[in-house]
């Protein structure tokens, strides 16, 4: 009765199903692939190439920001001038049209740190100006400034100013953009500098409705306001100064450099000085040095130890020809392999720089493009020849916690080597808690590519690593885990050094081989 | 394949027709004089294949797990190409005897009501291999499917026509409510998995429609379409016997709104593309729109579609006053039904109780032997019921089981 009821059993049961129905399969499923380079262990930016294709990592930077404004700064600046009426007592009435004052003078600014300058081009910057008028008549004010050059045509203020009535003065005023402006700051002299010469003429409003009514001690006063003015080129004696410099660079920073010993000996460590001032300077490096967690190496170089001299620019009017000075730094002339194998977290850089040292030697005729100061750049170049056997590559990812359970078998990792070294690939569970490890993998070979006889072309080689995926596997990964990846890099023929070239790579494909478990609800 | 896998799921939960549809031994022998109506109950399940075996569909359906030495005699067992198929068929039909058709005394009113659910699948032992088995054993093998065709029609019928008093022939137009409607048709597909890498390609060229996805509902209608069913019984002269002929499901449902995939193309996986496999996060991994990379168009369609339909020829020949013989053919027009031919024996071994043994191959399964009970209660009611795969109710090892049962009162 039992099996007649069978069927009908079937038929019931399956509207109302207690359990999944399961079975397993051997799969052999690609899961992920791809290819690894020097560029996704070094960032792009650090790495060059020269013609042959063999990896340099550079790293290049600024030795020093000089500010360089007080060169060529006109500071915030309000000059007033006050012009009187020429006589000192009683009221005359003058008709409209009447001139009163006719006064030449000069105008100082009070520019900073000795700095004296004859000449400058302004990028920016505006001019206030105000007129105030004490006198008790219609005014009209003409202020022409011939060394305020706007494309070339000298500025002048024209000013009609209103009657002082009851105490309170008549005042004009009005603003002008410096962009473009050049100002002859020679003065009246022509020979001086700092200072901008005026000619105020002020005259009682031809078409004033009533004569002006003038007391002696009578005056108009013009107020002129630079501000934010920046200047794109300076003329002058720029004064004698020094700048402290106290850099520190994060030169490896992100880098992920191998552990291990690289071959240094061509390294080099290059400093490029570019004078693009019209002044001379000089440069005094008291210490470079290489600062890792352990120690602090200082970089010997006896050119590094005397003053640089950096002669000044030449300016011939359409472009600037700079002083230039170079420095190779490299294992023969210094402690370079000493100083970069402390693999440095840190480079600091201190000395300073003077400009004018010998005084205005010049006859005032120092210049700057503001654009254009001194350059001091710093390049650090290691071709990538290097030899090893237990140089380390490190790296840890996060694993995702929600994993499918079904499988259970090995990755398989094919792996095509054209690099010519070989590989112990280390992969671990780490317990971001207990920090207790995991072994998934130890010491799984990635044999080296063959490297032809003189030659830097490599045949490569393939290599299949296999890693368990079990019931341990995925309660670890359960457990907030992380997984550590460890690659020891062993060269061949160690001592002798194995180029980097950008045409070696290795690629890999992960496959999954097991049993999985169908799973149908 | 979820949905390949779905289909066959599905296969598993319904059952074919059809021996509860024919009239019982004792109505066609003669009808009781001052009969006012009949009513039939017919209700009969069935399954069969030709290399699936109960024990199988016992763990898709109810659950379990499908072992390797289960999969093993599976797997050996079958043909290069194999056929699974299940129907179930409910039924109630009234034949009414006081009214009249045409002017004519010897026609009635029929009416009736029936629910059908009928499912094959026509698929190739590679395919088997690579559901149950998986790709790694036959890893440098082209896997070929071949062709593959399956489908699932579920509908509802309400029909009325005409009969004849003396026979019971009879042609009823029916009402079709369209429940659900599957259908896969895989013209090419071939599989092939790399020893080395694991890389898997997979050429195909496949059409899958379903009925209107956007309804839920076990019994929402989906469709809506007719069916002619009839019956012709001819007596032998002498009353020696008589010849049937009855057809089912001739008719077509249009069906609304359904959604139509359709894929000719060759994909080949072979790993996500990992730009920086020292930088991989969850995040950074970009996993394919799977549609998109097999090539599957979809778009929505309405259609007529032909109903799972069926023909009989049955015949059956008196021996003696105790004994009778009978022989019979049921054609169903799909890839996955062989002809079903049956021969069978009646005998009375108690007064108003008949027996029949019959030898049924084809249709779904194998050769099958079955057995049906006719039982005459008083004069008034009519009970069959039985079995056309006696195996199939006894051993988890038989490929395919039926049962029927049939209830017909004389008022």
């Amino acid at each position: 009765m039992r099996k007649l009821l069978f069927l009908l059993v079937v038929l019931v049961l399956a509207s109302c199903r207690k359990e999944a129905t399961t079975w397993n399969t051997d799969v052999s499923v690609p899961l992920f692939r791809g290819e690894l380079m020097l560029t996704d262990i070094i960032a792009d930016s650090l790495l060059e190439s020269d013609n042959g294709g063999l990896w340099s990592f550079v790293y290049a930077g600024d030795l020093a920001e000089i500010n360089y404004d007080s060169l060529a700064q006109l500071p915030d600046t309000t000059v007033s001038e006050s012009f009187k009426v020429p006589f000192t007592s009683g009221t005359i009435t003058l008709p409209p049209g009447t001139s009163i004052i006719n006064v030449t003078r000069d105008i100082e600014f009070d520019i900073p740190n000795g700095v004296q300058l004859k000449r400058v081009r302004m990028k920016a910057g505006t001019l206030q100006y105000r007129v105030i008028n004490y006198i008790s008549g219609h005014m009209n004010s003409v202020f022409s400034l011939p060394g305020l050059l706007n494309q070339g045509v000298p500025l002048v203020i024209n000013a009609a100013t209103p009657p002082e009535q009851a105490g309170v003065p008549g005042v004009a005023q009005g603003t002008y953009s410096l962009e473009d402006f050049e100002f002859d700051l020679t003065g009246l002299s022509g020979t001086s500098f700092n200072r901008v010469f005026v000619d105020a003429t002020v005259s009682v409003a031809a078409d004033a409705p009533v004569a002006a009514i003038v007391q002696g001690q009578d005056s108009v006063v013009v107020e002129l306001a630079f501000i934010d003015a920046v200047v794109d080129y300076a003329n002058g004696y720029f004064g004698q100064h020094t700048y402290v410099i106290n850099e520190q660079e994060n030169v490896f920073e992100g880098v992920n450099l191998p552990e291990g010993q690289l071959n240094l000996s061509e390294a080099t460590f290059l400093l490029n000085i570019k004078n693009n001032i019209g002044a001379d300077a000089r440069l005094n490096l008291n210490s470079i040095s290489s600062n890792s967690n352990n120690e602090s190496v200082e970089l010997s170089y006896a050119p590094f130890q005397q003053p640089m001299l950096l002669t000044r620019a030449l300016d011939d009017g359409w472009s600037v020809s700079p002083s230039v000075l170079t420095y190779i730094v490299n294992e023969g002339n210094s402690n370079l392999t000493q100083w970069i194998g402390n693999l440095p977290s840190e480079i600091s850089f201190q000395g300073n720089l003077q400009l004018n040292p010998l005084g205005n030697i010049s006859g005032s005729n120092d210049f700057i493009y503001t654009d254009n100061p001194i350059e001091l750049d710093y390049e650090i170049r290691i071709p990538l020849r290097f030899a090893t056997e237990s140089v380390l590559l490190s790296d840890t990812l996060d694993i995702q916690a929600d994993i499918d359970e079904d499988f259970f078998g090995a990755l398989e990792i094919l792996v095509t080597n054209e690099y010519p070294f070989a590989l112990g690939l280390d992969l671990i569970l780490l317990n971001t808690i207990t920090n207790e490890e995991y072994i998934m993998a130890l010491n799984q070979e990635v044999r080296a590519g063959i490297q032809q006889p003189n030659s830097s072309s490599v045949i490569s080689v393939g290599s299949l690593l296999s890693i368990p995926v079990n019931e341990v596997i995925y309660s670890k990964l359960k457990e907030n885990h992380r997984m550590i990846i460890r690659a020891h890099i062993s060269t061949p023929n160690y001592p002798g050094p194995v180029g980097l070239y950008n045409f070696y790579k290795m690629t890999y494909a992960a496959v999954l081989r097991g049993q999985y478990g169908v799973v149908v609800q | 394949m979820k949905k390949v896998l779905g289909f066959i799921a599905m296969v598993l939960l319904i059952v074919n027709n059809t021996i509860s549809q024919t009239h019982s031994y004792w109505l066609l022998k003669g009808i009781p004089e001052n009969t006012k109506q009949i009513l039939n109950l017919g209700v009969e399940a069935s399954w069969g294949s030709n290399s699936l075996n109960n024990e199988w569909l016992s763990e898709m359906t109810i659950g379990g797990h499908i072992g390797r030495e289960q999969k093993n005699l599976l797997f050996q067992n079958m043909e290069d190409y194999n056929r699974v198929g299940a129907a179930f068929m409910g039924e109630l039909t009234v034949y009414s005897f006081v009214d009249s058709v045409f002017g004519s005394q010897q026609w009635g009113l029929t009416g009736g009501v029936s629910h059908v659910s009928a499912t094959n699948l026509y698929f190739g032992k590679d395919f088997f291999d690579l559901v149950y088995f998986g790709n790694a054993r036959t890893a440098g093998d082209t896997l070929d499917f071949g062709k593959m065709y399956g489908q699932l029609q579920s509908f509802q019928k309400f029909g009325i026509g005409i009969f004849n008093k003396e026979n019971l022939s009879a042609l009823r137009l029916s009402y079709v409510s369209g429940i659900n409607y599957l259908n896969l048709q895989v013209d090419r597909a071939r599989w092939f998995t790399s020893p080395t890498t694991g890389v898997t390609s997979l050429d195909y060229d496949a059409t899958y429609e379903q009925a209107d996805t956007t309804k839920s509902g076990a019994f929402t209608s989906r469709g809506q379409g007719f069916c002619i069913d009839a019956d012709l019984n001819i007596p032998m002269k002498k009353d020696q016997g008589f010849f049937a002929i009855s057809v089912r499901n001739i008719g077509y449902t249009h069906w609304q709104n359904s959604i139509q995939y359709t894929a000719d193309s060759v994909f080949t996986w072979d790993g996500i593309e990992i730009g920086d496999i020292l930088n991989v996060s969850a995040d950074s991994i970009g996993l394919p729109s799977w549609q998109d990379t097999l090539g599957i168009s979809g778009e929505r369609i309405s259609n007529w579609r032909a109903l799972p339909g069926s023909i009989q020829f049955r015949m059956i020949k008196k021996i003696n006053s105790k004994s009778s013989y009978e022989a019979g053919i049921m054609l169903q027009p799909n890839y996955a039904a062989l002809p079903l031919v049956s021969l069978g024996y009646n005998h009375f071994v108690a007064k108003g109780l008949m027996l029949t043994e019959r030898l049924n191959y084809g249709g779904y399964g194998r050769l099958a032997v079955g057995l049906e009970m006719q039982y005459l209660l008083g004069e008034k009611l009519f009970l069959r019921a039985g079995t056309q795969h006696l195996w199939g109710v006894m051993s988890r090892q038989a490929r395919g089981s039926n049962a029927f049962l049939g209830l017909s009162l004389v008022l």
